[in-house]
């Protein structure tokens, strides 16, 4: 990973998450207070995390500073943003995790006592998530279940489960099988086919070779979750960071959504950079 | 495509075979009318890309542009896309054509990163080495030996990233966020899902799966084209 050029594209992110608040809108916090939208004391605490009687670059201070002191406040909850958003972002990740960790240890599996089942899995590695949340949706709305009603109860986080499950063992069973049609050209797999070692000790080693990539694969394929969890959130009504940053912006919460937004895509930016530096170190793919 | 109306969520018939949608249109005929946008952001995706990861070959001209070109492919890869998608909605809602573009731009960097290194490896061979020598310069090497050999390479990944340009466009459709002017599939899904009981109705149902088959199918295509493009990509080598 290249710091520098990290550094920069966390700080477009912030600049963009930022500007699309103070300039995009043009002055919505006097807006809504006009409105009664918001109450004195909101409008001065957006004013004040925006910097908006200041210039631009003073602002983006600000809104910086805020950020490591709780975040904007949001108009709808009438706390600071990070208050309430970091329950959210921890259980979608949780969530977004444990399906990572279990596609993985069921494509390592599958690899090891039955190679050609990965073909089967891999084969769904085109469809996309929402298809899997689409079909939530019907039994949510026909069978009860997981119940139609915007929560992080535990059937939710079991639908979500499986969706990432679904999708994530999918795109890694297809790298698998890239990898192993890769790995299978090399003259380390000769040499044990050689020494007559068996059909499932060479898979072993082949694994232990493939293990770096699939790790580098699998971060890639959180970040990428962790993005279209805006989506999926929603689709599913589980009450994840996801789900708080689309309803934040179709309320026009300000605070709410740039945090949101921040919250998401630095940390799917990051991941991706490890991911990157980790693929960057291995030889034999390059 | 004007579509013709009547009673909303009507169970399909010969007349309506996917029934009405919760607006009373004709819900095949909203559906079509809506595919071109869907096929528009996939297409404007997949012509930005080639032309992106072209160019992004083609800064291997001097030592200047590809040091540039390393930097800003440094700098955006990894970028997100639909929550800057969705918080951009803030201030302007996206067309198809939009999401087309911006995909075609952000989701290409991580190709155009592989496809750099390769584009290197093939200047460091000895018959690029050879054309060097007699007298050749980098923009004759990158035009008859570099570019000749990514071709597949290039069509595959733009391919990919108009999967994820549909897959986009639909799930920004779907979540409502899409310009009211120009709309793709995904809106039929959002259509459904604020409409109490459209979902618990067949029209619905089947709406809501079509919809979603075909966004799937669109993405499918790299994959279907794949052990097409594979001999294609072996055959400049």
């Amino acid at each position: 990973m290249k710091p520098l050029a990290a550094f920069f594209s966390i700080m477009i992110i912030l600049a963009l998450s930022y500007s699309i608040a103070r300039y995009g809108l043009g002055n919505p916090f006097g807006g809504l207070g006009s409105n009664g939208f918001l109450t004195e004391e909101q409008v001065k605490a957006l004013e004040e995390a925006y910097g908006l009687k200041g210039d631009a670059l003073t602002g983006f201070l600000n809104f910086l500073k805020s950020l490591f002191e709780g975040g904007p406040v949001s108009s709808i909850y009438s706390k600071a943003s990070e208050e309430v958003l970091v329950k959210p972002f921890l259980l979608t990740l949780a969530v977004i995790s444990l399906a990572s960790l279990s596609s993985f240890l069921l494509v390592s599996a599958s690899f090891l006592l039955r190679p050609e089942s990965l073909k089967l899995i891999g084969a769904f590695a085109f469809v996309p998530e929402y298809l899997y949340a689409v079909l939530f949706l019907i039994t949510a709305w026909n069978f009860g279940w997981p119940r139609p009603v915007a929560s992080a109860s535990l059937d939710k986080a079991l639908a979500y489960f499986v969706i990432e499950l679904l999708a994530i063992s999918s795109r890694l069973a297809h790298l698998m099988e890239e990898l192993n049609a890769e790995l299978e050209k090399r003259d380390f797999v000769e040499f044990w086919k050689a020494v007559g070692a068996s059909e499932i000790s060479i898979r072993k080693v082949k694994l232990s070779v493939a293990l770096k990539a699939m790790l580098a694969f699998a971060l890639t394929l959180v970040a990428e979750a962790l993005e279209r969890s805006v989506i999926i959130e929603y689709l599913i009504d589980f009450a994840g960071i996801g789900y708080f940053l689309f309803t934040s912006v179709v309320e026009v919460d300000v605070g709410l959504a740039s945090t949101g937004f921040v919250m998401i895509a630095v940390p799917s930016y990051l991941l991706v950079k490890v991911a990157s530096s980790i693929r960057g170190e291995i030889e034999w793919l390059a | 495509m004007a579509c013709v109306t009547t009673e909303p969520l009507l169970p399909p018939s010969p007349r309506f075979p996917l029934g009405t949608d919760p607006l009373g249109r004709d819900a095949l005929c909203a559906f079509l009318s809506s595919l071109p946008n869907t096929l528009l952001a996939q297409a404007t995706a997949i012509s930005v890309s080639a032309t992106f990861l072209v160019v992004v070959v083609l800064s291997l001209i001097s030592e200047r542009s590809e040091k540039l070109a390393d930097f800003v492919l440094e700098l955006l890869n990894g970028f997100p896309r639909l929550p800057l998608f969705v918080f951009l909605s803030l201030i302007t809602s996206l067309t198809p054509f939009q999401v087309g573009l911006l995909i075609g731009l952000l989701a290409s960097v991580r190709y155009a990163m592989g496809l750099m290194e390769r584009a290197k490896e093939i200047v460091r061979e000895e018959f690029s080495l050879a054309s060097f020598a007699s007298g050749a310069d980098r923009l004759w090497v990158l035009r008859r030996h570099v570019l000749p050999h990514l071709w597949g390479l290039i069509v595959r990944s733009s391919l990919i990233v108009g999967a994820v340009a549909v897959q986009a466009e639909v799930g920004l459709g779907t979540l409502g966020l899409e310009s009211p002017s120009s709309q793709g599939i995904g809106q039929l899904i959002y259509l459904l899902l604020t409409t109490p009981g459209a979902l618990q109705t067949l029209a619905g149902l089947l709406q809501a799966l079509t919809v979603s088959i075909a966004a799937a199918s669109l993405s499918a295509l790299p994959f279907a084209l794949r052990s097409s493009l594979k001999p294609l990509r072996s055959k400049g080598r």
